[in-house]
């Protein structure tokens, strides 16, 4: 029942850091070619070890393999059923999360200091044994198929899913994660498999293990099953997507006979995670509609209008570049006149240059909420392998204050003009009577 | 009146959680302050409670609580406009707030050396709130676009709200938090300014600080600009719900892929000790993969996508225990349902394994450690306790479960699991 969305939706690297944070974590390189960052906090008796696996649906040979894969690693290992790791999961009271995103997939175990050795016992099985049964396969694709369709039902997952379809048309980032449940049924388990055998090898992994846990701990628990596990390199090869050029906008309508309200996504191509102009953008995109109810769009929609409970702007930087849009909910009148507002706003943008005190005020958000975007063992534990997957350096914690600082009105000038698309973007309107 | 010598009760608790260092202060005016010294990350937060929520609303005007929980970011006398959300983003810090039946809560996330800010606004906030009536229409117009956008076009939340509205027939619980259209439409300023005068004041309110702060210097910052609001006394109401007489049932018909099994049963609150036995009921019957309920519907006989259980024991006053199916085809609604009460059953007539009994206390365990791996949630976690009249009963609510029995699970299951108390709500395609 919050007052407002909060706006911030972009994984926490993208937003970040304050000067005064600095944060004294290891990191360990082993003979296989896998990474171990790690730091020390006692404030808790609990302890979060993080994996990073450089696999995703850029590498899947068809949809949902890199999501599936990653879900069934708990559904059975060479000394364990399904229903025996689940039994201990829930015993220990422990977690292991499973995020899948365009670029990678990341496993997060959570345990207390009290169950750390089974605890770690079982994640290293799920992670390097997992057998990847068939008709837990079956039982897999069958809920996902379900839950996929029940999304469906989510406006914003409708226009969301439209949008990233038509802009990145066939590439791997044109589609959910998740996959497509039309597609699920031509799964194999030797998909899985192969995926697996491929990409699911610690040399390009990076763990991280933060919490109450001393080096020589680390060492015995952590550093020798990793150091154990084998395999061979195998390289991922990724494509860049490739943007029409558009002229004109491109407007799609989804009818839903039964909702009050238009979910509408608007947007265009935005930016990898390693272009120059990140930090910019970052600054542009907190103006125009990444910060809350200040932004303009905000102001614009919301808080002078009453037009919408949520309107933001956000954007994907991945390995290559990913998407930037305006996600916004009003009700079915007022649906025309909000999109005509959000393209004004967007306009004003190219147009003219943000004000002194918009930019003041911009960086001093993206610096100072930077400690905010890492303020808990497990949020850290996930952002240390992230760092070292896009490659900003272990310093990027004290870096990123000078980066954002940089940025001057002539570099949101060039972004504004680079990026934001007015002629060419495209609209998806999910509601009644169109 | 400021300088003043005033007397102080000044609590110093021996480290409750072990990990962090909690004290309490109560200010002249009756405003309790809790600190909580945490300094595992280099952050604050600053959240001031309000003890009410839709439990308090008046007949007519529900969702009167959340209206006002709006308008309190419209503007104070000394920061006029809408402008507390930008002072605090640039200080770097991110603000917000929600409303839920109980209480209303506004907070702000920051580094420790800003906390003057929060304190210069939240103070005039509780103080000297104005009420512009052109930002009153556009709160409404908001709220209107909040409630069709969370509920009118969300059906899982819609049938949630219909279970609730029917469980209910005389408590103010049933009530939906944002309110009826209706009701929120009809809301006046005048409305909200009494309602406003009635419940946002000292006597009425507590605030958490936590974080790596110096608890001395904050606690004087505080006093300084809280400690002259006129205090008050709220009366309390008593709240009533008849005796239910048989089963209830409302079904819902949207836009909907998969169908929605809720069944709701009305159950007390802490500190009644069945609260807690129902707590580690929830954990043995649908909290996890390996629980009772998820194993037979979604592992085994592969009728649901989806199970879970929820029992609230902190709330202010006996809510509800719900168990909630996500279920493959609305032919296997019913025989969902009859799993359900079977598995209930079975609790009625067997106690629960010891190996059960321990993993819920584990999981209650964890959770309570993991709550405290965020100094926000840290504070969230206290100021629930706080709500039920004190952040120290968390010690004996840890004991108190770790004292609960599988007998005790069994009887809770028997006396609360029944006809009469239960109530049922369907969601199925159109």
């Amino acid at each position: 029942m919050k007052k407002f969305l909060i706006i911030c939706v972009l994984t926490l690297f993208f937003y970040s850091i304050a000067g005064a944070t600095t944060m004294d974590f290891k990191t360990f390189k082993l003979g296989n070619g896998a990474k171990i960052k790690y730091l020390y906090r006692d404030s808790i008796p609990i302890v979060y070890v993080s994996v990073l696996i450089p696999a995703s649906p850029l590498d899947e040979s068809k949809p949902s393999v890199a999501y599936l894969t990653a879900h069934l690693l708990t559904h059975g290992t060479k000394t364990m059923t399904a229903q025996q790791i689940e039994d201990k999961i829930d015993f220990l009271a422990i977690s292991i999360d499973k995020k899948i995103t365009h670029d990678y997939t990341m496993l997060t175990l959570a345990t207390t200091k009290r169950h750390l050795k089974e605890a770690l016992n079982l994640f290293f099985d799920v992670l390097m044994n997992p057998t990847f049964p068939e008709e837990e396969l079956k039982k897999e694709l069958a809920r996902v198929e379900k839950s996929l369709k029940q999304l469906e039902e989510d406006p914003s997952y409708i226009a969301y899913k439209t949008f990233i379809k038509q802009l990145f048309n066939k590439h791997p980032y044109g589609r959910p994660v998740e996959g497509e449940p039309e597609e699920l049924r031509n799964i194999t388990r030797h998909d899985i498999l192969d995926f697996y055998k491929k990409f699911y090898n610690p040399q390009a992994m990076v763990f991280s293990v933060v919490g109450s846990i001393d080096e020589r701990e680390l060492k015995e628990l952590i550093e020798k099953p990793i150091s154990l596990w084998q395999g061979s390199l195998y390289n991922r090869i990724v494509n860049p997507p490739s943007f029409k050029e558009r002229n004109e906008p491109l407007k799609i309508y989804v009818k839903r006979q039964d909702l009050t309200q238009s979910t509408v996504v608007l947007g265009f191509e935005g930016i990898s995670r390693q272009d120059p102009d990140f930090y910019a953008l970052s600054v542009m995109n907190y103006i125009l509609g990444g910060g809350g109810l200040t932004s303009r769009l905000a102001k614009q929609v919301r808080e002078e209008r009453g037009l919408a409970y949520s309107v933001y702007s956000t954007f994907s930087p991945y390995l290559m570049p990913g998407a930037f849009y305006v996600e916004v909910k009003t009700k079915k009148e007022n649906t025309q006149d909000v999109i005509k507002l959000i393209i004004e706003e967007i306009k004003k943008m190219k147009e003219k240059e943000v004000t002194d005190e918009e930019l003041k005020e911009a960086k001093s958000f993206l610096t100072g909420s930077f400690p905010l975007r890492i303020d808990t063992m497990k949020k850290i534990s996930e952002f240390l392998p992230v760092i070292d997957f896009y490659g900003l350096g272990d310093n990027y914690i004290t870096k990123y204050p000078e980066y954002i600082e940089k940025v001057t009105k002539e570099d949101i000038k060039r972004v504004t003009q680079r990026i934001l698309n007015t002629q060419g973007y495209i609209v998806v309107i999910v509601g009644k009577d169109l | 009146m400021r300088h003043l010598v005033i007397s102080l009760i000044f609590v110093l608790i021996f480290p409750l959680m072990s990990f962090s260092e909690v004290k309490e202060e109560v200010l002249k005016n009756g405003l309790k302050v809790i600190f909580i010294k945490d300094t595992s990350s280099p952050v604050a937060t600053f959240q001031v409670w309000y003890k009410v929520g839709s439990i308090d609303e008046p007949e007519g005007k529900s969702g009167i609580s959340h209206l006002l929980e709006h308008m309190m970011f419209r503007g104070s006398k000394n920061y006029p406009g809408n402008v507390f959300s930008k002072i605090i983003q640039a200080q770097g810090g991110i603000d917000n707030a929600f409303t839920t039946k109980d209480y209303t809560v506004y907070f702000q996330k920051l580094s420790p050396s800003k906390l003057q800010t929060s304190i210069d606004l939240e103070s005039d906030r509780m103080a000297n709130l104005l009420f512009n009536s052109e930002d009153f229409e556009l709160e409404k117009k908001i709220v209107l676009e909040e409630r069709r956008q969370r509920y009118e076009d969300d059906p899982e939340s819609l049938i949630i709200e219909e279970v609730i509205g029917l469980a209910f027939k005389d408590h103010p619980y049933r009530k939906p938090v944002i309110g009826w259209t209706d009701d929120i439409k009809s809301i006046s300023l005048d409305d909200l300014k009494r309602y406003y005068h009635e419940y946002y004041c000292p006597g009425n309110a507590f605030i958490i600080v936590a974080g790596d702060i110096r608890i001395d210097e904050v606690k004087e910052k505080i006093k300084e600009k809280f400690e002259d609001i006129p205090s008050c006394s709220v009366l309390r109401k008593t709240f009533h719900e008849p005796k239910q007489y048989g089963q209830k049932r409302v079904i819902l018909k949207r836009q909907t892929h998969l169908p929605v099994l809720v069944l709701s049963y009305k159950v007390p609150a802490y500190p009644n000790k069945d609260s807690i036995a129902l707590e580690i009921l929830s954990t043995i019957l649908g909290e996890g993969k390996s629980s009772r309920l998820y194993r037979t519907l979604v592992t085994e006989k592969a009728l649901a996508v989806d199970v879970s259980t929820s029992n609230s024991p902190l709330s202010r006053d006996g809510f509800l225990f719900f168990v909630v199916a996500y279920i493959k085809t609305p032919e296997k609604v019913d025989e969902v349902e009859r799993i359900i009460k079977e598995e209930i059953e079975k609790i009625k007539s067997e106690p629960p394994t010891e190996a059960e009994i321990e993993k819920a206390k584990n999981q209650i365990e964890a959770s309570f450690l993991f709550s405290q791996d965020s100094v926000f949630g840290h504070a969230l976690y206290l100021g629930k306790f706080e709500i039920l009249g004190s952040w120290r009963l968390i010690e004996k609510y840890k004991e108190d479960i770790m004292k609960v029995t599988a007998r005790d699970v069994q009887e809770v299951a028997k006396k609360y699991f029944n006809f009469d108390n239960l109530s049922v709500g369907v969601l199925l395609p159109e």
